[in-house]
């Protein structure tokens, strides 16, 4: 048993379990062919890493990614519907909902109602016509819309308000028995931003803090302070999951020890992206790279995932932040409320 | 046991409706832009169905239900009644005459006596009988504004629901015909991928929201952002909408019985838009336009299959600049100009 497995609650009393407190937040499947990215999908969920996909993203409606299939088992195990296993997987929920299918909401683990547009890889906020092909676009390759860039939406058209989008929320808890629903917003106008968001009573909280502006102090001090609001808005109890730029597995733990209950690992993922997109082979017969996917995940991720599992153990579970981490440098001290340690 | 089936001769007929289709010879004697309050059931509009936040008060154009639209007098005993060949409720009831004949109803679901998955799952587990033409016809009741209520049902059966319901109904449906006595909340078919919806009352925001496919007919008006993020089927407002339709929509059908707010149209999608009202403004990029001969038979077709009563030709297109400037440059290489 991992030490940092979590439990999520859902108000209907159920409540969802993961084993580890890393996700994938925002991979680019685009950038690869449909089989390539769902093997990885699923190679990295099975690594306990809670993966983001739609099901369009990573494989065509008639033939479902092994993310979104059953954990095989063996034949003597009980073959009861209940019983079977899925590996962990949030859902987008973007405003527009480009993509989605009803299907996008079956045994996922998180649905993640995205309340801010983001840019694609050009910097606009919109989707490339290769994004919408894949999404929308029909068996034979055919584009919708024109075949032109896509605005992104800056709000679902279908909720009225922060506070009507409780309503939302609760729609999709029914859609989704198995997920808990969360709400994820930028982190500029953080209070503002934090007290919105609560309003409509999600079941965990995820501020993209991604930026490439953004430093490594400024984000601990981002972490504190979304955390800090969220206990004045009586959600100390609920989970915030932080999406940040580049970080160490030193950097993960010392982020759940600042009161984050979750942190994006993208930044590790990118980098085994490109090596699989460099090492395919041209020959769509040559799939001695594709059956090597889960083994090369594996190879690349694991020794940071287990080092922040290490990290994470040697944590006091209910310290305070002071508690739990010391600093020799009074800004860092001041910014995050660590203890000043002398040296 | 909540579950009745019931023979097809059933004696339990359904609440009649107060003004039933009859023969008359005369057209519509309030403006299209009116919904008119009369001629919707007296359990289609009640004041308390919907909770405060289902319907609220902005969640119709301002203009939608003005209340000094209807001529004076117009609910007294003395003013003109509606006839009823009306569109709003010859459309709604055309398909059906089970307003004034004894429906043949299979089955009876009540939501006051069920849960939500408990009635989805009843629902899909209503048995179909060999001859697809014929749909299972299921009743519901208890309706009284219920959230998120009949949704992700993929069985093809007949719905019909008695009473108003509140946000989110009948999301993610295919296959299901469904017609609502009562008004509807805001989302209202979202992801709808196939099958029918028609609401014989108002809708509110963001109806039709990223549906796929599928038809959906709302007989009162509806509110802003309508057809938001649609990627095909239909969708009809005999009334008038509000601002924004058709916002982020890629492709589908939209066509607006009355007027529209501001922002119409998407000059970056390949949505069919038709009015036959006013629209406030237009977005920036498209332009009116009239119908051509094609799209007048397609829409006359399509206006039948709704039930919406009037010619095609009283409707004009919101197209996309560009798009009506390519099927110039196209449509000069069959009708040349210099002829």
């Amino acid at each position: 048993m991992y030490p940092a497995a979590q439990t999520i609650s859902r108000p209907d009393g159920s409540s969802t379990r993961l084993e580890l407190p890393l996700f994938w937040y925002e991979p680019p499947w685009i950038q690869m062919p449909r089989d390539v990215a769902g093997r990885l999908a699923a190679s990295v969920a099975n690594l306990d890493v809670v993966v983001s996909a739609l099901r369009r993203d990573i494989a065509i409606d008639e033939e479902p990614s092994e993310l979104f299939a059953a954990i095989p088992t063996d034949e003597s195990a009980s073959t009861d519907a209940a019983q079977r296993q899925f590996l962990p997987r949030m859902t987008p929920y973007r405003a527009e909902r480009y993509g989605f299918t009803p299907a996008d909401f079956d045994e996922t683990r998180i649905i993640d109602v995205r309340l801010a547009a983001t840019r694609d890889d050009s910097g606009r906020f919109a989707y490339s016509p290769d994004q919408m092909s894949r999404w929308e676009g029909g068996a034979d390759g055919s584009t919708i819309g024109g075949g032109g860039h896509v605005a992104t939406g800056s709000f679902p058209t279908d909720v009225v308000s922060l506070k009507q989008a409780r309503t939302k929320l609760d729609q999709l808890r029914l859609l989704a028995p198995s997920a808990a629903v969360f709400v994820s917003i930028d982190c500029y106008r953080l209070e503002e931003e934090v007290a919105a968001a609560l309003v409509s009573q999600p079941d965990g909280l995820i501020v993209r803090m991604n930026q490439p502006e953004i430093e490594g102090i400024q984000l601990a001090a981002l972490v504190t302070k979304t955390r800090r609001l969220m206990d004045e808005h009586e959600f100390a109890n609920k989970p915030l999951w932080i999406v940040p730029g580049e970080v160490s597995p030193r950097d993960v733990a010392k982020l759940i020890a600042l009161g984050a209950s979750a942190v994006a690992i993208d930044a590790w993922c990118l980098p085994l992206v490109r090596f699989l997109l460099e090492s395919m082979p041209t020959s769509r017969f040559d799939r001695t790279a594709f059956n090597q996917i889960p083994a090369v995940a594996s190879q690349h991720l694991w020794d940071d995932i287990d080092r922040v599992i290490g990290l994470l153990s040697a944590i006091m579970p209910h310290g305070s932040t002071p508690q739990r981490l010391g600093t020799y440098h009074s800004r860092w001290a001041k910014a995050c409320g660590a203890s000043l340690l002398v040296p | 046991m909540p579950h009745v089936p019931k023979p097809p001769q059933s004696a339990k007929p359904p609440t009649p409706l107060r003004s039933a289709p009859a023969e008359s010879g005369s057209r519509e004697t309030l403006p299209n832009k009116t919904p008119p309050s009369d001629a919707l059931p007296s359990d289609a509009l009640p004041s308390d169905a919907l909770p405060a936040d289902a319907l609220p008060s902005d969640a119709l154009p301002s203009d939608a239900l003005p209340a000094d639209a209807l001529p004076i007098g117009a609910m007294s005993d003395q003013a003109p009644q509606l006839d009823s060949t009306h569109d709003t409720m010859v459309g709604f009831d055309q398909e059906s005459v089970d307003s004034t004949n004894l429906p043949d109803i299979d089955h009876e679901f009540s939501m006051q006596e069920l849960f939500d998955a408990e009635l989805r799952e009843a629902i899909r587990t209503v048995p179909l009988p060999g001859d697809e033409e014929k749909l299972p016809r299921v009743e519901i009741l208890g309706a009284d504004g219920q959230h998120a209520a009949l949704m992700r049902i993929d069985h093809p059966v007949k719905l019909r629901v008695r009473g108003s319901l509140g946000d989110y109904a009948f999301a993610h449906n295919s296959q299901t015909v469904i017609k609502v006595f009562g008004n509807v909340g805001h989302g209202v078919a979202e992801g709808m991928s196939s099958g029918s919806i028609r609401v014989r009352g108002h809708a509110g925001h963001g109806a039709g929201t990223a549906m796929t496919g599928g038809t959906l007919g709302i007989y009162g008006s509806a509110g802003d952002r309508t057809g938001g993020a649609m990627r095909g089927g239909g969708l009809f407002v005999r009334g008038d909408v509000g601002n924004d339709v058709g916002l982020g929509a890629l492709a589908g059908t939209i066509v607006i019985g009355g007027d529209a707010g501001n922002n119409l149209g998407n000059p970056l999608s390949n949505v069919a838009v038709f009015i036959r009202g006013k629209a406030a403004s237009l977005t920036p990029g498209v332009t009116e336009a009239p119908l051509r001969k094609k799209q007048e038979v397609q829409l006359g077709l399509l206006l039948i299959s709704a039930g919406i009563r009037g010619d095609a030709t009283d409707f004009r297109r919101i197209v996309p600049i560009a798009k009506l400037a390519a099927e110039n440059a196209a449509r000069g290489e069959v009708v040349p100009n210099w002829r």
